[in-house]
């Protein structure tokens, strides 16, 4: 059971229409107003009691990375915009902010200042940040003329695609961030634009 | 015939530092050689037995004290997980075995279990952190691969461990040695004795 649910995620859609289905037939008597509202709320506690598990269940299994997404990571070896070639085993055990952006996301435009300026005022307590373009080489390396940033950018491309995969951005949207512990756990993940209260929470891992 | 085994014997000597000093896997490292050696990708890749060999001549050549002490901290560290994990017959494989791991290096056990289910139960029981995912195994098939992130008890540094899950079955020839007389994993027992045979013979107490 208990593997079945780690392997599987999401527990709890069967239990939707019977929530309908108690509310509608109770609701036209007042006799039973009362016990179909209380029913109602215990269901709606339930599904809620429901979710938080399943949402434990979930963050406490992606803390962890797979042997797959970490061999992905750390063996991969990308060139950045200043053409060097970046192995990404460098920055193994260190704090790591993982950023997957592309020009034409104008979302991911919006938060590279905010980037920019975590790292600057972080760098010197030993946190890393990449910025893993998943776009044209010629086109990022004219918007960085541009829009320059103090944190490396690495030419992703389709390898880019693949590792934000590995590490839960299963839907392949962008703006994707990932933050690494010193130990290698998933301490921060997000996919959408980036708010400052969200690299608050950083400095506290 | 001969400037095809001396371009081999180059891509495996740049390979081999690939290896010790970036934590690279076989695989990579050879394909990174490749690209810095400016070698066509269709050059036939030295066999993972040659770079073995390119391994250790390498770390003869050019081991430090700290990869030493990085590797006997790593065997320690593994051996306590083997004793934990003994009635799932744990090998050793891998860098840390072979003998040149760095702080870079990953821990790799081969568990040969009774019934594949019940190395991921016992995690779940010792309630320990995990992820899963499938992997090309030693012979070429699909195996599950537990990594967990472990912490170093003394030294406080935190390394990935994983439980690779084969059968029973498959340890049936799995220790004899190979072309060049190494051996791929070990028990527990094995590895005892090479952290034995590696204690100082001066300065004890």
């Amino acid at each position: 059971m208990l593997i079945a649910s780690k392997r599987v995620a999401a527990p709890g859609v069967q239990f939707v229409p019977f929530a309908k289905k108690v509310d509608h037939s109770m609701s036209s008597n007042p006799l039973f107003a009362k016990r179909s509202l209380l029913t109602a709320l215990g269901i709606g506690c339930a599904l809620a009691g429901l979710g938080v598990s399943w949402w434990r269940e979930k963050s406490r299994q992606e803390a962890v990375l797979s042997l797959e997404a970490r061999n992905a990571l750390w063996q991969a070896q990308l060139e950045a915009s200043s053409s060097e070639t970046v192995s990404l085993s460098d920055f193994k055990g260190r704090k790591l902010v993982i950023n997957f952006w592309a020009t034409w996301c104008v979302p991911c435009v919006e938060e590279m200042p905010l980037l920019d300026a975590f790292f600057q005022q972080n760098a010197a307590k030993d946190w890393k940040v990449l910025g893993l373009a998943i776009d044209q080489p010629s086109l990022v390396k004219k918007f960085l003329t541009q829009r320059p940033v103090s944190y490396p950018i690495l030419l992703a491309g389709l390898q880019g695609t693949e590792l934000s995969r590995l590490l839960g951005d299963e839907q392949g949207g962008l703006p994707f961030t990932v933050v690494l512990s010193e130990a290698g756990q998933v301490a921060f993940r997000k996919m959408g634009k980036l708010h400052p209260e969200d690299l608050q929470s950083w400095l506290k891992i | 015939m001969l400037s095809m085994n001396r371009i081999q014997e180059e891509i495996a000597s740049v390979a081999a530092r690939y290896i010790v000093e970036d934590g690279l896997e076989f695989g990579p490292a050879k394909h990174q050689a490749l690209k810095t050696l400016g070698v066509s990708a269709k050059v036939p890749l030295p066999s993972n037995e040659v770079l073995e060999e390119a391994v250790f001549e390498h770390l003869s050549l050019y081991a430090q004290e700290t990869q030493v002490q990085e590797l006997q901290t790593l065997r320690t560290l593994a051996l306590t997980w083997m004793r934990r994990l003994e009635v799932f017959r744990p090998h050793l494989t891998g860098a840390v075995w072979k003998g040149f791991a760095t702080s870079k290096s990953d821990i790799y056990l081969q568990l040969f279990c009774d019934d594949s289910k019940s190395a991921e139960i016992e995690l779940i029981n010792q309630g320990l952190d995990y992820q899963v995912s499938a992997v090309k195994g030693f012979r070429g098939e699909i195996v599950d691969a537990l990594s967990l992130n472990i912490k170093h008890p003394e030294l406080g540094v935190f390394v990935g461990l994983h439980l690779m899950v084969y059968d029973l079955d498959d340890l049936r020839g799995a220790l004899k040695p190979n072309a060049k007389g190494r051996i791929q994993r070990g028990d527990a027992k094995a590895l005892q004795k090479l952290l034995d045979a590696s204690l100082p013979d001066e300065g004890m107490c």
